[in-house]
């Protein structure tokens, strides 16, 4: 008999930590990219034209990321009663 | 199976989600550390800072293929095992192959590096027979077995990456070094817009070997959540540390000398002045060189393992420890390969070869996705527990990503592209004629558990 109450709570720790570093990369990654584009705006043009790529590149990661993790986080739920992953 | 009676022992399923993250990191964090400002040399900041996203953004995905990959499969030859059971035994050597030479040299490299710290401390010694005492010392490590090799690489990566991150928290409160904007602007862009793009080259230092973290499949207590579980916390981590150690050596260290630096962390930490940081900067270099090496151990005897298991190689190297449940054999020959690179001497030759080797697993395992979604398109548990996103559209952007990165080696590395490349279409034939001499019969449900794939249907 699977302990429903344990479960859950070990679920929310799972999603917990992650939900925690994430937070933590969007903060560092937001803070180091927009530390340095706003340091070359004006003293380098070429970092305007590249600008765009930058962006793209920086929501595809963050983006694609997160969609990851709740995925991970979905199929634990899922599965976590057949396949008894916090006995 | 083979003659030898210790054949039939099974691997130990006993590692968690933490096991995986600290053999992923472990690997990886020694790129943060040092390896990832050559970025810096070719393109600028803006070159590191395109390779550190572009890199990224290919590796996020490449975890993501892994994760479904792995914790489907639950083998212990990861890359590998995916393209065997998917794509062929031709490719499934070469991937097999790079797998071990990625990792090998990896551990060479490391072990040259740990040794040059000791050197740099104590001048009097050798710097050889140091690296001898690492690799002799993290083989007996993992000969041992697996769960303390990996507890040992928890402990030693989770101090590296706290120093990092105290690093970058403490200078952007003020209290960890003046940061200067005029270096990012002296260095922003010194080779135009083609050396952002040959930057590239080198972005998969942030990150290179991750995708290793789902090769302890097999020694997995419940593979299906700590593989993907541990892949993706181990990406977010290197992310993390990406972004933190480009800021602070950015802001510490004048570029022109960034470019050129052996331990950027290390030195961005003496430029800071404080000493609580310095110490532990000097301490997660050195924890970060073992962790790494430690983890290519483990990875590579799992890659070479499987080669033998599948008779690729002679199956003697398929045993399996009675007492410690190691592959030990296949852990033990990690040793002369390691100190053959290691010999060697040329660090930046031993860590192309290691790139070239990780590009071509880049392009192997998400087209090993796209097979295996196309021989089993029904999403049960018993095939695909976990269901990454946005699938096959981001294997096919993995590909190309990967093939991007490799065409910049051809600024200032094209023999060892050319040379890596030729080993890797030579292997493919050879091991192609030879899987045609044994027989290799292959039924999905004993294998696998799994029902036929679509097209036998």
């Amino acid at each position: 008999m699977v302990n429903e109450t344990k479960y859950h709570n070990d679920l929310k720790k799972d999603a917990g930590i992650i939900v925690l570093v994430l937070g933590l990369l969007f903060f560092s990654e937001t803070f180091v990219f927009y530390t340095v584009m706003s340091t070359l705006w004006d003293a380098v043009p070429e970092a305007r034209t590249l600008f765009p790529v930058y962006l793209l590149f920086l929501v595809l990661l963050l983006g694609i990321e997160t969609i990851g993790c709740i995925r991970v986080y979905n199929s634990i739920k899922e599965h976590m009663y057949d396949f008894k992953y916090y006995d | 199976m083979s003659e030898n009676s210790n054949t039939g022992v099974e691997l130990v399923k006993t590692l968690r989600p933490y096991h995986v993250w600290a053999l992923g990191v472990g690997i990886v964090l020694v790129g943060e550390y040092m390896g990832w400002n050559f970025t810096v040399a070719k393109g600028g900041i803006l070159g590191s800072l395109f390779a550190l996203l572009v890199a990224g953004t290919m590796y996020v995905m490449v975890s993501l293929c892994a994760s479904e990959l792995g914790s489907s499969t639950k083998l212990a030859g990861g890359p590998y095992d995916w393209a065997r059971l998917f794509v062929g035994p031709g490719a499934a050597a070469i991937v097999g192959l790079a797998v071990y030479m990625e990792y090998i040299a990896l551990e060479a490299a490391d072990a040259i590096v740990v040794a040059s710290i000791a050197q740099s401390i104590f001048p009097e010694i050798q710097t050889f027979p140091v690296t001898l005492l690492v690799i002799a010392a993290l083989t007996f490590m993992n000969y041992r077995g697996v769960v303390a090799a990996l507890n040992l690489n928890f402990a030693l990566t989770f101090t590296a990456l706290i120093a990092i991150i105290a690093f970058f928290f403490m200078n952007i409160g003020g209290i960890g070094g003046t940061w200067h904007p005029e270096y990012l602007i002296s260095g922003a862009i010194p080779n135009g817009f083609i050396g952002v793009f040959a930057a590239l080259q080198f972005g998969p230092w942030f990150y290179l070997g991750i995708e290793g973290a789902a090769m302890c499949a097999e020694e997995c207590k419940h593979p299906t959540r700590a593989i993907p579980l541990g892949q993706q916390a181990g990406m977010i981590t290197l992310l993390l540390g990406a972004g933190m150690t480009l800021y602070v050596c950015s802001g510490l260290i004048p570029t022109a000398e960034l470019g050129v630096s052996v331990y950027p962390l290390f030195e961005a930490a003496n430029q800071s002045g404080v000493k609580f940081l310095v110490a532990f900067l000097a301490i997660g270099t050195l924890f970060t060189c073992l962790a790494s090496a430690n983890g290519t151990v483990c990875d590579s005897s799992r890659s070479w393992f499987a080669l033998s298991r599948d008779h690729f190689l002679t199956n003697w190297f398929a045993a399996v420890h009675t007492k410690y449940s190691t592959p030990y054999r296949a852990v033990i020959f990690t040793m002369p390969i390691a100190v053959a690179f290691a010999y060697s001497g040329f660090l930046d030759q031993v860590i192309t070869f290691s790139i070239t080797s990780g590009l071509v697993c880049y392009v192997m395992i998400p087209f090993s996705l796209i097979r295996f979604r196309k021989m089993f398109p029904e999403h049960t548990q018993k095939v695909r527990p976990f269901v990454g996103p946005l699938q096959p559209y981001l294997a096919y952007f993995t590909i190309f990503l990967a093939i991007v990165i490799m065409s910049t080696l051809n600024w200032g590395y094209s023999y060892n592209l050319i040379f890596g490349l030729l080993f890797y279409i030579i292997a493919y034939f050879y091991f192609s004629w030879r899987y045609r001499s044994i027989d290799a019969k292959h039924d999905w449900g004993e294998d696998m558990g799994w029902p036929e794939p679509a097209h036998r249907k």
